[in-house]
């Protein structure tokens, strides 16, 4: 007896099974409201406190020139984008740690496009709970934003840049197939992240060299370059935005792949 | 009868990490130049099962009934031998072979664990791309079959552990695959939730010609499910055999109890039982499985004394399997 569909592996059946899989992240992410409210709660806390530190430098010292309103608003779009990635790795970690990756692995569906399609859904649900927080923070500490035209840009342009680092997040989650903890790898990816990416100070600030540096690298796609479209100082254009973003996209979509292809091929799964 | 899984001189290994011992310098070198060695999970086997066939492979652990599983399921990769599930390569078909098996590990879950097991059949229908009328037929045959109704809608996290394994079998079988795995099902589970699996798996297989293949310690899981038994030991196949055939090449012995009237009974030496339990007026002894030592146990029981019962039961089949087991490392060891 067999009750599969007769025209197997079509697109729209495809589309169906990841659809399926976000719809689950979706709403596996409101089935845990603490966590959502703890980052909430976080962000509305950090966001307090840096407009509190702006305001003081801007009064301090007469050569910043950033407008501590810009600064907030930029700020909340980088915070935003950070905070509303889901860090699929600790699941793909916990997966390959109790052995249930073996279920994964045996359906016909990839497991990275599954995370991948499950960190988005829980990503759906996160990203405009957050900017509520974001955008509300912002006006209540450093008023309306200058730019609201630019403000929608940047909004769009971080979304993808959220995608695109949960994407970057499955690779990390693939790290666990070797090092067990993905610990590690994140750290040293979240730190460079905060630096390279620009979470707290706009690119522009930072040394030229340095700059040159961060630009070989995805982070400041990732934070900079959709939070500075908002300020009157864009890290680079929209356009280019959307190509860097899609050339990094499909970079981590290809070292993620050649990573799990590897591991798949030694894999030991782990309880017998 | 077509064949469902065909397997032949199937090898696998894997390496293990090796210290070099205590100290510093060891542990330093361990780190950055580490050693391993290869252990042999699997070496050689080779059997078939065919359509609709119903087998247990089992054997102690580390004897390469997991992996082996494992490699049939197209989770690993084996170093050597043909393999066909379902006339699909594991490792080279996992896609389309996704399709045609299901996997039940008893010490995993496919459930999500903060949801309802609903949410998770309703994934499994897309991810097996069953026609919307199509999974809820058979949704609804399987909430019945397994009854399910008022575990739907639970979260998984709530569910004793045998409402959960319902609901994992239920979930393996909603595209109706063609073989199933199943590693452990009913471990830690039970008496009633065992024989609620046990008896759900054969009626399910029978009804569907499901191909099961199943690998456990219990040995009830196998004489209630399986009607053929592959035991497996360091990786060799020791025994491939029906049921019926296991027992009867291998039962050398039966119990028997005698209720007597007489609190106690003298059992002749002459007749080779062995006293297993004695409380007054009940004896329990093992005696060779011939007639005659029966008859002989019975004719010397009832010169003593007038014997009210009688009940002969087989060794209990784990016996059975120990004793394989033991005989095989007794060979190896006079080999080595």
């Amino acid at each position: 007896m067999t009750v599969g569909h007769p025209e197997r592996g079509e697109g729209a059946a495809v589309l169906a099974k990841y659809f399926a899989f976000a719809s689950l992240g979706f709403r596996q992410a409101r089935a845990e409201p603490g966590e959502l409210l703890g980052r909430v709660v976080f962000f509305g806390l950090i966001l307090g406190v840096f407009s509190a530190v702006w305001r003081a430098v801007a009064e301090a010292d007469a050569s910043v020139q950033r407008d501590p309103r810009e600064m907030l608003w930029y700020i909340a779009m980088t915070e935003w984008v950070v905070m509303s990635a889901p860090t699929v790795f600790l699941q793909m970690e916990e997966d390959i740690r109790r052995g249930d990756v073996a279920y994964q692995i045996a359906r016909p569906a990839s497991w990275l496009g599954a995370r991948l399609a499950h960190g988005c859904g829980a990503l759906a649900l996160r990203a405009p709970v957050m900017l509520v927080v974001a955008c509300a923070a912002a006006w209540m500490f450093a008023g309306p934003p200058e730019r609201p035209a630019g403000l929608a840009v940047a909004i769009a342009f971080g979304l993808v840049a959220a995608a695109v680092m949960t994407l970057f997040h499955v690779a990390i989650g693939v790290v666990a197939f070797w090092l067990g903890d993905v610990a590690p790898a994140y750290w040293i990816w979240q730190k460079l992240l905060f630096v390279l990416g620009g979470l707290l100070l706009p690119l522009q600030f930072y040394p030229e060299l340095f700059v040159t540096v961060a630009r070989l690298t995805p982070f400041p796609a990732f934070l900079a370059g959709p939070a500075s479209l908002a300020t009157g100082e864009p890290l680079m254009h929209a356009g280019v935005l959307a190509l860097t973003l899609a050339f990094w996209a499909l970079f981590g979509w290809a070292i993620a792949h050649a990573a799990f292809d590897r591991a798949v091929r030694n894999l030991q799964v782990n309880g017998g | 009868m077509s064949t469902a899984v065909d397997v032949q001189e199937l090898s696998k290994s894997f390496r293990t990490r090796q210290s070099r011992g205590p100290g510093l310098r060891a542990r330093v070198a361990d780190v950055f130049a580490p050693r391993s060695r290869p252990v042999l999970a699997v070496d050689q086997i080779s059997f078939r099962i065919e359509k609709g066939e119903r087998v247990a492979f089992i054997g102690p652990n580390g004897a390469g009934k997991s992996t082996t599983l494992k490699i049939l399921a197209g989770i690993l990769y084996p170093d050597a031998g043909h393999v066909t599930v379902a006339g699909l390569v594991p490792w080279q078909d996992r896609h389309a072979l996704g399709f045609a098996v299901g996997t039940v590990f008893g010490q995993r879950s496919q459930l999500w664990y903060q949801l309802a097991p609903r949410d998770t059949l309703e994934l499994l229908a897309r991810v097996y791309e069953l026609p919307r009328d199509v999974w809820r037929a058979r949704l609804d045959a399987l909430v019945h079959a397994f009854e399910l109704e008022s575990l739907l809608d639970r979260p998984v996290r709530q569910l004793s552990l045998g409402e959960r394994m319902r609901c994992e079998v239920a979930a393996s079988l909603l595209h109706a695959p063609r073989v199933l795995f199943l590693d452990e099902p009913t471990i830690g589970l039970d008496v009633t939730a065992k024989a609620t699996i046990r008896e759900l798996l054969h009626k399910r297989s029978t009804e569907e010609g499901t191909t099961l293949l199943l690998t456990s310690h219990d040995t009830g899981d196998i004489e209630q499910v399986c009607d053929r038994v592959v035991i497996i030991h360091r990786g060799r196949i020791l025994l491939d055999a029906t049921v019926g055939e296991l027992k009867r090449r291998y039962l050398r012995s039966r119990r028997i109890t005698l209720v007597t009237a007489s609190e106690h009974v003298e059992l002749p030496a002459a007749i080779g039982a062995r006293l297993v339990s004695h409380v007054p007026h009940r004896t329990t002894v093992e005696i060779a499985t011939d007639d005659a030592a029966v008859g002989a146990l019975v004719d010397a029981v009832l010169r003593q004394t007038t014997l009210r019962d009688l009940m002969i039961d087989d060794p209990p089949m784990d016996e059975i399997i120990r004793s394989i087991y033991r005989n095989a490392d007794l060979d190896e060891g006079e080999s080595a």
